[in-house]
């Protein structure tokens, strides 16, 4: 498996450092949507959500993130598009 | 019982006085339906992300409970209504803490498997656990 991950790496354009779960890493389970600071690393100035791709959360957390940005669209504390 | 966390925007043309009495008012009734307050947050004024209705800004208060689930119905009823406030949103908490706890368990358990002894203060029940298999 490593060996085909770094094949395709070396055709494309890769990031030099390995992309990781930030709330795996952190320790963080619930992701509460009051926290703005912290979810606004994960959105867009556009207000879009950044893909898995883009960010490397795993997918249980993406889940979670989405969520809480979602509640934090309804609160105002996030905008949906830009002004 | 249920954990429940309410949220909710107060209209920025209020005065002091009025939000305090709406504050109080939102704490009365979940103590009188024999529901308990845990947490109060009060963010005070805050701009907003975007307008709703003819407001730029808005006051935010966020209240933690436990109680039975007529009091976010009730709640929310009178929200609906009244005028002073302009958006809110209930989260229950203790189906996502149950969720939580889950999921700490089973990372515990990988961990306990690869390393056996990396403990880590700061969670309480992780000690509970390991007392629990130790019997």
């Amino acid at each position: 498996m490593s060996k085909k991950e770094t094949q395709t790496q070396t055709r494309r354009f890769f990031s030099p450092r390995k992309k990781f779960c930030k709330f795996c890493a952190e320790d963080i389970h619930y992701i509460d949507y009051k926290n703005v600071p912290l979810l606004e690393e994960f959105v867009l100035d556009k207000g879009k959500i950044l893909s898995r791709r883009m960010t490397g959360t795993c997918a249980y957390h993406q889940r979670r993130l989405a969520s809480a940005i979602k509640k934090a669209r309804i609160m105002a504390l996030l905008p949906f598009l830009p002004e | 019982m249920r954990k429940y966390e309410t949220g909710f925007i107060l209209s920025p043309q209020l005065s002091e006085e009025e939000i305090r009495d709406f504050l109080s008012g939102v704490r009365k009734f979940i103590e009188d339906s024999k529901g308990l307050v845990i947490q109060e947050e009060h963010w005070g004024r805050r701009a907003l992300a975007y307008k709703i209705g003819k407001f730029h800004e808005g006051n935010y208060y966020f209240f933690s409970y436990e109680g039975e689930p007529f009091i976010p119905k009730e709640l929310e009823r009178r929200f609906k209504q009244s005028e002073k406030v302009i958006r809110f949103l209930t989260v229950r908490m203790d189906d996502y803490l149950k969720k939580v706890e889950k999921m700490k368990k089973i990372e515990e358990k990988k961990k306990e498997k690869k390393e056996s002894d990396r403990e880590k203060s700061e969670i309480s029940f992780e000690k509970l656990e390991e007392e629990g298999k130790d019997e």
